[in-house]
C-alpha cells in the first residue's frame, strides 16, 4: 500500500504583510504547490492521498479557493480522502457545507464527515473529522482496537496536536500518543503542526507522523515577524505552527499489517522567505551585495527580508538607493524586482570622512547641522535615532545635489 | 584714516577755502543753503579717490568755475597707519592739470607719486576703489542717502570687510541647500511656517487609513456576527430535541380533555333551558304583583282628589269676601283725590297776576337803563366836538420832516463855523482919514472913508483888494483859490433858504432860534389830541353803536310796553314796582302750590294701593275657581278607571305565576353542574393555549436554524474580504509612517537649519544688533527686541515681540525719520567695527533733517560716543572722525568738543 501523505494546506492563507499584490501571489503559491504534489502523487502511482485536515485556512474562504482546490484535487484520479481540521471544522457555516463541497458523491475526493471505517483496498482508513475549532476531545477515541484475526493494514487520519510534551493547551484536539500501539494502527497521519515531525512507537517504530505544511508560510529565521497568520489553536506555542522554511508531503509505503512503514519526503514548495543578514565594511562589500541581489535567480519567488549592518562612508549609503528608493522617498531599486523585499538598514551607520564632510556640507550651517544630527544619531532613544538617521540621509542628499 | 587738512580753490562756487587743524572727534562745518557745502564734499570725494587730475567727467568739468574757468584745485592732507600724506589735484586737461601725492617725513614733504598714478597710490593706500565703495558706502553720505543699501547694492569690498571682522553669515553652498530643502519641504508644510499643508500626503494617507480602518472594522463586526450566528446556530440545534418532545406532549394531553369536554357540553345545555324557564316564571310574577298595586294606588288617589275639591270650595267662598270690602275702600279715596285737585287748579291761576308784576319790573329796570346809556352818550358826544375842533389849526411836519429840519439847522450851524474859521480878517487902522475902495471876492467894489483911529475890519474868504487913494493898492488873498469854501457858501445859502421857507409855511417866525421845538411841540399835541378823540369815539360806539336816537327809540318802545300792562292790570296802576316785594309775594304763593301738589300725590297713591288690592282680590277668585274645575275632572277620570278594575281577578293571576316560578327554580336546582364539569372548559382551553405555545416555539427554532443556516451560508469569501481589509490598514499603516518619517526628517532639518542660522547670525552680526539696539534704546525705541539679518551682514528689519506671527517688521515699515535715525545707528556701528585697526572718517551732509529736537539732541550724543569708538567694549568698535556739513548750526551747538567752522565765513565765493 502507498499512499501520499500531506496536511495544513491553508489554501486562501490570511497574509497581509506585503502589500495586495504579493499577498495575492503568495496564496496562489500555495494552489501551485498542490498542483506539485499532486504531479507527484500521480508520478510516484500512490493508491491514494490523505489529507489530515485544514485544507482551507478557514471555513469562510471564497468560492473561487474553494472551486479550485477541488478541481485539482479531483485530476489526481485516485482516491484522495480529507477530513477537516481546526481551522476548517465540520460547522454549520463549514465550506464543505456549501457548493461544490456539498454535491461531491462518489467522485475520486472523498470528504469524510463522520467518524467511522473506510475500507481501503487491502486495510481499513479510521477518520477522525473535526467539529469545531476547538475541543477537548482526543479526536481518535472512536477509533475501535485492532480485532483478533484483522490482517489488514489499519492507518488513523487525524488533525490535532499529540500529547506527547508539557504546556499543550486541552483544547487543541489533545491525541493521545499511545492511539497507534491501543489502537493496533499501522500508520497514524496527522496535521495540525507545521514542522514534520515523527513520534516512535513501543517497539520505536515511526508511526506517527506530521508531514509539515507544503508550502513555507513564514520567515524561518524571525519567528516575531508578523505575515497576519494567526492560528486557531489558544496555544502560546508558536514553534508548533512555525514551519521549517521548506515545503513538502510524504510518500509512505506499507507493506503489509505490522510492517514498519517506509516514508519519503517530497518536496513540494514554491516560494522562498530569505531572512538575510549581511555585515559590510566597506563601500566595495555594498557593490558585491548589491550585484548579487541584483543577480540572484528566482526573484520573483523570493520573499526577502534583508538586515545590513556596519559602518560605511556616507557616499557608500547614498547608494542604497539603488537597493530601495523608498528609503528616500522614491520608488524602485533592484529590491523591488523581487516579489517582496523589505530592507532594514537600522544598523548600517554612515562614517563620512573629513574630505567627505567637508565636500557635501562645507563649514557653514549645513556643517553645523550636520553634525547636530551626528550627535542625535547616537541617541539611546530609538524615535530621536530613527529620525536623526532619516534626516541625515536627506542632508546628504541634498548637499550633494547642489554640490552638483 | 583722518584728514587734516582741506584747501579747495575754483571748485564750483567756491573761490577759495582753506580749513586747516581738523581735530579728531567731530567737526562741524555750517552754512546755510548754497554756501557750497555739498560741492566741498565732492570736491573731498574726487581728490581723495573718485577723480584723476584730467578726468573729464561731467562733476569735474562742472566744477570749473563759470566765469574764470579756473581750473579746480583741491589739496588734502591725511592721516593713514601712523604716516602723514597729501594729495593735491589741479584738475585740468591742458598742462595745468597735475596730482602729486607726498607723505611727510622728517624732513618735511617729500613726493611719493605724481599724476594719475597719485591717485591710484591712494586708493590703494586706503584700499577702496571708491568714495562709495568699502566702509565708505557706510560712512560718507550725501543729502539723500541716509537709508542702507538693499542686499544687491552691498559693495564687496564692503562685504568682504565685515566678513573679515564678523565671520561668515552664510555661505552660497548653506543658500541652496536651504532652498534645495524648502523645496522638498512643500510636500508637507507650508513654507514660511511650516504648518500642515491641507493636502500633503501625510493628511492623504491618513484619510485612506482612516477609510481602511473603518472598511476592517465593518468587517470584523460581520466576521463576529458570523462567529456569534454559529453559536446561535449550535445552541438552537440544541434545543431542537426538547422543543419537539414538548409539543408532543401537548397534543396527547389536548386529545384527552377534548373527549371530557363533549360529554359536559350535553349536560350544560338542559341546564340552560331550566334557567331560561326559571327568569320566564320570575318575569311573569313580577308583572302579576305590579298590576294589583297599581289598582291600590288608584282608590287612594280618588279619595284624596275628592277631599281636596271641597277645601277649594271652602277657600273660594272666603275670596269673594275679601274682593267685596276692596271696592268698597278703592271708592272713597278717589273723592278725596278729586277735591285736592280742583283746589290746586284754583291756586295756580294766581300766577298769571305775579308775572304782570314782575314784567312791570323788569320793565322799569330796562326803561332806567337806557336813560343812563343817553345821558352817558350825549356827554361823549360834546367831548367829540372839542377835540375835533382842536385837530383844525396851523399845519404840523411829520418826525421825518422835522429830523430833517434839525439836519439842515445843525448842517448850516457846521458851514457857517468852518467859513467862519476860514475868513481872513482885515483890520485897517486909519491914522489919518482914509477913503479907500475895498472890493473882495467877487463883490463888487465899494468905497468907504475910515475916519482917524478907527479901525476898518474886513472879512475875506478868497481874496480882497483895498485901493487907499492912490498910495496904494493892497491885495490880500488866498494863493491858491479855494474852491470848497465856495462851494460851502453856496450850499449854506441853499440850506438857509429851505429852512426859512418851511418855517415860514409852518407859520413861525424863521429867525426864531425855537421855531424847530415849537414844531415838535405841536406834533406832539396833535398826536395826543388824535388819540383822545379815538378814544371818545370808541366809547360812544360803546354806549350807543347804533346811535343815541336809537337810544331814545327804545326808551320809548319800552315806556309803550309798560303802559300796556297797566292797561291789563288795572289794579297795578297804584302798585309801585318793588322786588323785594314781589320775591316774598311769588315765595307765599309757591309755598301754597307746594302743599297742594303734595296732598294731591298722597290722595292718588292712596287710591292706587286700593285698587291693586282689588285687582288681587279678584284674581284669587278666579284662579281658585279654575282649581276647582281641574280637581271635578280628575275627579271624574279615577272613578272611570277604577270602573274598569276588578281587585279580586288581579290578586288571584299574581297567586298563580308565584307557584310557576318556584317549580322552575326547584328544576333549575336540579340540573346544576359540577364544579369539574364548570371547570372543563378552562382547562381545554388552556391545554389548547399551551399546545400551540409548544408549537410556535418549535416553528420558531426551525425558522431561526433556518436564517441562520442562510446567513452562514452567506459568510462565504469573508475570509478574503477580511484579509484584504486588514492588507489595506496595514499597507496604509506602513505608507503613513514611511510618509510621516519623511516629513518629519524634513521638518527636523529645516528646524536644525534654522536654529543653526540663528545662533550663527546671532554670533556673527551680535556686535552689529548689540551696539544699534543699545543706541537705540538710548534713543527710545524700546518697540523692537533686535535686528533681522536674512542672509546678509546689513539688517533687513526689526523683531518686534509684540508681532503677532512673529515676523520680523521690514525697516521702511518705521516712520522716515526713525528710519534715518535707525540707518545712521548702522552706518556708526558698522562703521566702528570697521575701524577697530584704523580710524575712519565719516562725512554726513545735512544728517538727522527729519529728528525732532528730542531725539537729535540724543543722536548727538550716540555720534559723540560714536567718534570716541569703545576700544573696550564687549565688542572693540574705533573712533571716527565725523564732518558734519549743515545749514542748522543751532542744533550741533551741543556737541561738546566739537570743532565748529562757519563756512560761509571761510569761504570765498566767486562773483
Amino acid at each position: 500500500m502507498r499512499f501520499l501523505h500531506a496536511a495544513d494546506l491553508h489554501l486562501g492563507l490570511r497574509v497581509t504583510r506585503f502589500g495586495s499584490d504579493a499577498n495575492g501571489r503568495v496564496q496562489e503559491a500555495r494552489l501551485k504547490a498542490v498542483e506539485v504534489m499532486v504531479d507527484q502523487a500521480k508520478a510516484r502511482a500512490v493508491d491514494f492521498v490523505l489529507i489530515a485536515g485544514d485544507l482551507f485556512d478557514d471555513n469562510h474562504v471564497d468560492a473561487a479557493t474553494s472551486r479550485r482546490a477541488l478541481e485539482m484535487l479531483e485530476t489526481v484520479n485516485r482516491p484522495v480522502y480529507i477530513i477537516p481540521g481546526n481551522h476548517d471544522p465540520l460547522t454549520a457555516d463549514s465550506v464543505f457545507a456549501r457548493p461544490p463541497w456539498s454535491m461531491i458523491s462518489d467522485g475520486c475526493v472523498r470528504m469524510l464527515r463522520t467518524a467511522e471505517p473506510v475500507s481501503l483496498p487491502g486495510g481499513t482508513l479510521l477518520p477522525c473529522p473535526l467539529f469545531a475549532k476547538n475541543s477537548l476531545d482526543d479526536p481518535t477515541r472512536w477509533m475501535p482496537p485492532r480485532e483478533s484475526g484483522d490482517i489488514g493494514i489499519r492507518i488513523g487520519l487525524a488533525h490535532g496536536s499529540l500529547n506527547d510534551r508539557d504546556n499543550l493547551p486541552p483544547d487543541d484536539h489533545l491525541i493521545d500518543r499511545h492511539t497507534v500501539d491501543a489502537k493496533g494502527l499501522d500508520y497514524l497521519a496527522l496535521g495540525h503542526w507545521h514542522a514534520p515531525y515523527r513520534h516512535a512507537d513501543r517497539n520505536g517504530v515511526v508511526r506517527t507522523v506530521y508531514p509539515g505544511v507544503h508550502e513555507p508560510m513564514r520567515f524561518r529565521e524571525s519567528p516575531d515577524f508578523s505575515t497576519g497568520w494567526s492560528a486557531y489553536s489558544n496555544t502560546a506555542r508558536t514553534d508548533l505552527f512555525s514551519d521549517d522554511g521548506k515545503g513538502r508531503a510524504l510518500i509512505v509505503t506499507i507493506e503489509q499489517a505490522g510492517a514498519p512503514p517506509i516514508i519519503d519526503e517530497i518536496e513540494t514548495g514554491r516560494f522562498q522567505w530569505r531572512d538575510e543578514s549581511h555585515t559590510l565594511r566597506d563601500e566595495q562589500e555594498l557593490s558585491a551585495l548589491i550585484d548579487e541581489l541584483g543577480h540572484r535567480e528566482n526573484q520573483d519567488n523570493q520573499l526577502l527580508r534583508l538586515h545590513l549592518s556596519g559602518t560605511l562612508p556616507a557616499s557608500a549609503l547614498m547608494r542604497l538607493d539603488e537597493l530601495d528608493a523608498t528609503l528616500a522617498g522614491g520608488q524602485g531599486g533592484i529590491l523591488s524586482r523581487y516579489r517582496w523585499a523589505e530592507l532594514d538598514a537600522e544598523r548600517l551607520h554612515a562614517e563620512p570622512t573629513d574630505g567627505e564632510i567637508q565636500d557635501l556640507a562645507g563649514s557653514g550651517i549645513v556643517r553645523a547641522v550636520y553634525e547636530r544630527l551626528k550627535s542625535e544619531a547616537g541617541s539611546a532613544d530609538p524615535q530621536v535615532q530613527s529620525l536623526a538617521r532619516q534626516s541625515l540621509l536627506i542632508l546628504y542628499r541634498f548637499a550633494k545635489e547642489v554640490r552638483r | 584714516m583722518k584728514i587734516r587738512t582741506l584747501e579747495v580753490r575754483n571748485w564750483a562756487c567756491i573761490e577759495s577755502l582753506i580749513l586747516d587743524e581738523l581735530h579728531d572727534g567731530i567737526i562741524v562745518l555750517h552754512g546755510p543753503n548754497r554756501t557750497g557745502k555739498s560741492s566741498l564734499v565732492q570736491a573731498i570725494r574726487s581728490c581723495l579717490f573718485d577723480h584723476d587730475h584730467d578726468s573729464q567727467k561731467s562733476v569735474i568739468l562742472d566744477a570749473s568755475p563759470h566765469k574764470t574757468k579756473a581750473a579746480p584745485h583741491v589739496e588734502i592732507e591725511f592721516e593713514h597707519a601712523g604716516e602723514h600724506y597729501r594729495v593735491s589735484k589741479t584738475f585740468a586737461k591742458t598742462k595745468e592739470g597735475q596730482a602729486t601725492l607726498e607723505r611727510h617725513g622728517p624732513s618735511g614733504w617729500s613726493v611719493l607719486v605724481r599724476g594719475k598714478d597719485a591717485s591710484k597710490r591712494v586708493r590703494d593706500l586706503i584700499g577702496v576703489e571708491s568714495s562709495r565703495a568699502g566702509i565708505f558706502q557706510m560712512l560718507w553720505l550725501g543729502q539723500r542717502d541716509f537709508l542702507l543699501p538693499v542686499p544687491r547694492e552691498i559693495d564687496p569690498t564692503l562685504a568682504k570687510a565685515l566678513e573679515s571682522v564678523l565671520g561668515t553669515l552664510i555661505t552660497g553652498h548653506d543658500i541652496d541647500f536651504k532652498e534645495r530643502l524648502d523645496k522638498a519641504c512643500e510636500r508637507w508644510f507650508t513654507v514660511k511656517t511650516m504648518k500642515d499643508q491641507k493636502h500633503s500626503p501625510v493628511t492623504r494617507v491618513t484619510s485612506d487609513l482612516d477609510e481602511a480602518r473603518a472598511r476592517k472594522a465593518d468587517i470584523d463586526r460581520q466576521w463576529a456576527d458570523a462567529e456569534s450566528a454559529l453559536k446561535e446556530y449550535d445552541d438552537a440545534l440544541a434545543r431542537q430535541p426538547e422543543l419537539r418532545r414538548n409539543r408532543e406532549e401537548a397534543e396527547a394531553e389536548q386529545e384527552r380533555v377534548q373527549k371530557e369536554c363533549a360529554a359536559v357540553r350535553q349536560h350544560k345545555s338542559q341546564y340552560e333551558l331550566t334557567v331560561e324557564n326559571l327568569q320566564q316564571s320570575e318575569q311573569l310574577f313580577k308583572q302579576a304583583e305590579q298590576k294589583l298595586s297599581e289598582f291600590d294606588d288608584t282608590a287612594r288617589q280618588l279619595e284624596s282628589a275628592m277631599q281636596e275639591a271641597n277645601n277649594l270650595h271652602l277657600e273660594q267662598c272666603s275670596a269673594q269676601e275679601k274682593r267685596a270690602q276692596a271696592l268698597q275702600s278703592a271708592g272713597g279715596t278717589r273723592e278725596s283725590a278729586e277735591v285736592v285737585q280742583q283746589q290746586l287748579a284754583q291756586h295756580q291761576q294766581g300766577r298769571a297776576a305775579l308775572e304782570y308784576r314782575q314784567r312791570l319790573i323788569a320793565n322799569r329796570l330796562e326803561q332806567e337803563a337806557i336813560e343812563g346809556k343817553i345821558h352817558q352818550a350825549e356827554e361823549l358826544d360834546d367831548r367829540r366836538e372839542e377835540l375835533e375842533q382842536k385837530l383844525v389849526g396851523p399845519p404840523v411836519l411829520t418826525d421825518g420832516q422835522i429830523n430833517d429840519l434839525r439836519l439842515k439847522r445843525d448842517k448850516a450851524s457846521e458851514h457857517r463855523a468852518r467859513l467862519a474859521a476860514s475868513e481872513i480878517h482885515v483890520s485897517i487902522h486909519a491914522k489919518k482919514p482914509l477913503e479907500v475902495e475895498i472890493a473882495s471876492d467877487g463883490e463888487p467894489a465899494g468905497s468907504a472913508v475910515i475916519p482917524v483911529s478907527q479901525e476898518r475890519r474886513l472879512l475875506i474868504r478868497q481874496r480882497a483888494e483895498i485901493q487907499i487913494g492912490d498910495l496904494a493898492v493892497i491885495r490880500v488873498g488866498r494863493g491858491k483859490e479855494d474852491r470848497d469854501l465856495e462851494a460851502l457858501a453856496n450850499e449854506l445859502a441853499e440850506i438857509e433858504r429851505s429852512l426859512r421857507d418851511t418855517l415860514t409855511g409852518a407859520q413861525l417866525d424863521p429867525n426864531d432860534p425855537t421855531a424847530i421845538d415849537q414844531l415838535a411841540s405841536r406834533r406832539l399835541q396833535q398826536e395826543e389830541s388824535t388819540r383822545q378823540l379815538k378814544s371818545v369815539r370808541a366809547q360812544i360806539g360803546k354806549a350807543a353803536p347804533s346811535g343815541i336816537p336809537s337810544l331814545h327809540a327804545q326808551l320809548k318802545q319800552k315806556r309803550a310796553e309798560q303802559q300796556t300792562i297797566l292797561t291789563r292790570r288795572p289794579e297795578l296802576h297804584s302798585w309801585i314796582p318793588d322786588q323785594a316785594e314781589m320775591d316774598r309775594l311769588r315765595f307765599e304763593f309757591d309755598d301754597r302750590e307746594g302743599k297742594l301738589k303734595s296732598d294731591a300725590q298722597e290722595a292718588k297713591q292712596m287710591s292706587d294701593r286700593l285698587n291693586e288690592s282689588l285687582r288681587q282680590a279678584t284674581d284669587a277668585e278666579q284662579t281658585i275657581r279654575t282649581r276647582i274645575a281641574g280637581q271635578l275632572i280628575r275627579v271624574q277620570n279615577l272613578k272611570e278607571i277604577m270602573g274598569r278594575l276588578d281587585r279580586a281577578a288581579l290578586a288571584h293571576e299574581r297567586d298563580v305565576a308565584r307557584a310557576r316560578s318556584a317549580e322552575a327554580k326547584r328544576k333549575v336546582e336540579e340540573t346544576t353542574l359540577s364544579e369539574a364539569e364548570q371547570a372543563i372548559e378552562t382547562q381545554y382551553q388552556n391545554i389548547r393555549t399551551a399546545h400551540a405555545h409548544r408549537a410556535e416555539r418549535l416553528r420558531s427554532n426551525e425558522i431561526l436554524l433556518a436564517e441562520l443556516r442562510v446567513k452562514l451560508a452567506g459568510t462565504e469569501g469573508l475570509h478574503q474580504k477580511r484579509i484584504q481589509a486588514e492588507q489595506a490598514v496595514n499597507d496604509k499603516a506602513r505608507e503613513l509612517e514611511r510618509e510621516s518619517l519623511h516629513a518629519q526628517a524634513h521638518k527636523h532639518l529645516k528646524e536644525l537649519f534654522e536654529e543653526v542660522r540663528q545662533e550663527q547670525v546671532r554670533r556673527t552680526v551680535g556686535p552689529i544688533n548689540d551696539r544699534v539696539m543699545g543706541w537705540a534704546k538710548q534713543l527710545g525705541l524700546t518697540d523692537y527686541s533686535g535686528l533681522s539679518f536674512g542672509n546678509e551682514l546689513l539688517p533687513e528689519g526689526l523683531v518686534s515681540d509684540h508681532a503677532a506671527d512673529g515676523e520680523p517688521v521690514a525697516l521702511d515699515r518705521e516712520s522716515y525719520g526713525t528710519l534715518e535715525q535707525l540707518s545712521l545707528l548702522i552706518r556708526l556701528a558698522v562703521g566702528g567695527l570697521l575701524s577697530q585697526d584704523e580710524p575712519a572718517v565719516a562725512i554726513l551732509d545735512d544728517p538727522l533733517a527729519h529728528a525732532d529736537l528730542g531725539k537729535h539732541r540724543k543722536m548727538l550724543d550716540i555720534l559723540a560716543r560714536a567718534s570716541r569708538g569703545e576700544p573696550h567694549g564687549p565688542h572693540p568698535t574705533g573712533p571716527l572722525q565725523l564732518i558734519i556739513l549743515t545749514c542748522h548750526e543751532d542744533r550741533f551747538d551741543y556737541l561738546d568738543g566739537a570743532q565748529q567752522f562757519d563756512l560761509a565765513r571761510l569761504i570765498h565765493r566767486g562773483s
